[in-house]
């Protein structure tokens, strides 16, 4: 346990060395969550409803969804195709520790320090804006909406670990994780609520794992999602890390063999 | 200056070469390109669907900002983009001496190097989507007001430029700041939506933003034809300012870059 606690902190003294840059990082945030903030701002000053949603209940999924995108979306496997590429696999094989260990602890101290940061960062935007927000009073409902954000965690991790063993066959990982990151951004919740989409879509994003990142967690807090249709997208976010698992340990497993540790 | 633009033509060639050799990766960036483009135009389709008008704009007006900025950004990440990404590596790694070593001016060289031809699909995208809008909404458009439009693009462009070049000079000192490039393609998306939407922020917030929100809400104010001629000049005296400012700024910044790692 000692050498996973090592490896979180040596994750957060790296960006602490690199502190600015952290800073810019966060500061980027709290600028998205203002800007998509203000704009909901605008189009609740006309209307009280809004795709089944009052004002307190869209300003609480932006708000809320910044803090949920921390745990979820926070990773470092962004760099395992690099590491790939560049022959660092090699370092990692002959330590006593698995590879996929070393990144989960790694996530572990980004998502732990990113999600101090954001909880601060909308802390203080409480008290500038003073924001209409709901409040889920139900601690059932709160723990279950937090038992999904665990889930979406697991199942990002899964789906951003099996874009970086792309790196084994091509050194262009760049397009695809772009292209997966602009599709998942709006699949997932993280420009608005998908319950909002016309209905065909909306059934569409179900069907897609990006629907558990942040939509899943932030619906069953707001009390959008509940009885068969929690236990439903319970099941389904199993079958997706169920079939997610087969598919990252048959590249992992597949990607070795053509392993050439080029660059070392 | 015809000699500046000699080697642009031959940096375009050089870059349409690259693109043979990657042709995945070109067609890669295309996908994401579109892609892009057509979620931020269903989102805002989809936001303003239920709303007649949001900060004084009209839905039409709204959709058509959309339309410009993917115009904007599309030129912007067609001709700029890439060599903003590799300015921290530049100055990082010490190449940044071969370009100072070179008898062209070094600004020139570290901002045109580089061409991404995908974006190209972009512009494409956006002015389809413009053309449509205005036919679809029976947008009153004249000959003056298109050139007015294209013009002040342009200007908007030159000042989106500045900014982005003013803030990329700080790698001389930082070099590992790779993040500003991720901050300022979150500041440049902000100039989709209104200026007006802006006013809400704190004024000290409104007034660091306030060069970025006059890039893409002026030329489409003056393709409707509503706005005021202190909206132009402001547009125009920004991106003049800061043009000449990130012109200072950089060769202030050459005179403490080291060297390191060349």
């Amino acid at each position: 346990m000692k050498i996973y606690f090592q490896i979180i902190k040596n994750t957060w003294d790296e960006y602490m060395v690199y502190r600015l840059n952290f800073i810019l990082w966060r500061v980027r945030m709290v600028m998205q969550i203002l800007v998509t903030y203000f704009l909901w701002w605008a189009i609740f000053s006309q209307r009280e409803l809004f795709g089944g949603y009052t004002e307190s209940m869209m300003l609480t999924y932006i708000l809320l969804s910044s803090i949920v995108r921390t745990i979820v979306l926070g990773t470092t496997t962004m760099e395992v195709g690099e590491v790939i590429n560049r022959g660092n696999l090699s370092n990692h094989l002959v330590r006593p520790l698995s590879f996929f260990s070393y990144y989960i602890a790694r996530d572990i101290g980004d998502k732990l320090l990113n999600f101090m940061f954001s909880l601060v960062e909308i802390g203080l935007l409480f008290v500038i804006l003073h924001p209409p927000v709901f409040l889920q009073m139900q601690p059932l409902v709160v723990l279950t909406a937090a038992a999904a954000v665990v889930i979406g965690a697991v199942l990002y991790f899964m789906f951003s670990m099996i874009l970086g063993l792309l790196g084994f066959w091509t050194p262009d990982i760049w397009g695809p994780r772009f292209l997966s990151f602009v599709v998942m951004e709006f699949f997932a919740g993280g420009v608005f609520p998908l319950d909002i989409l016309p209905q065909g879509i909306f059934l569409l994003t179900k069907g897609l794992p990006f629907y558990y990142f942040l939509y899943f967690p932030l619906g069953i807090y707001l009390g959008k999602i509940s009885g068969w249709e929690l236990v439903n997208g319970f099941a389904m976010s199993f079958v997706w890390i169920f079939g997610l698992g087969i598919l990252l340990r048959a590249l992992w497993l597949r990607g070795l063999k053509v392993y050439s540790a080029e660059g070392k | 200056m015809a000699r500046y633009i000699r080697i642009y033509q031959t940096l375009l060639h050089l870059n349409i070469s690259a693109l043979t050799a990657y042709r995945a990766n070109f067609t890669t960036n295309v996908t994401s390109s579109i892609t892009w483009a057509l979620f931020s135009i269903f989102s805002i389709v989809l936001l303003t669907a239920r709303t007649s008008e949001v900060f004084g704009w009209r839905r039409e007006e709204i959709l058509f900002l959309t339309a410009a900025y993917s115009i904007l950004i599309g030129i912007f990440h067609m001709v700029f983009s890439k060599n903003f990404e590799r300015f921290s590596r530049l100055v990082y790694y010490g190449q940044l001496d071969g370009i100072l070593l070179k008898p062209v001016d070094s600004q020139f060289l570290v901002s045109f190097w580089l061409v991404n031809y995908a974006s190209l699909f972009r512009i494409i995208f956006g002015v389809g989507f413009a053309a449509y809008l205005i036919h679809q909404y029976h947008i009153p458009v004249s000959p003056v007001s298109v050139v007015g439009f294209i013009v002040l693009v342009g200007v908007g462009l030159l000042l989106l430029y500045s900014v982005w070049f003013l803030v990329a000079s700080l790698t001389i000192w930082y070099p590992r700041l790779s993040n500003i490039v991720q901050f300022m393609y979150s500041v440049s998306g902000m100039m989709r939506y209104p200026q007006e939407m802006y006013r809400q922020f704190a004024w000290y917030i409104f007034l660091f933003l306030l060069p970025i929100t006059f890039i893409a809400t002026i030329p489409v104010k003056v393709l409707f034809q509503r706005y005021v001629f202190v909206d132009i000049l402001g547009l125009a005296g920004f991106a003049l300012v800061l043009f000449v400012a990130s012109r200072k700024f950089w060769n202030y910044a050459l005179r403490f870059y080291t060297s390191a790692s060349s």
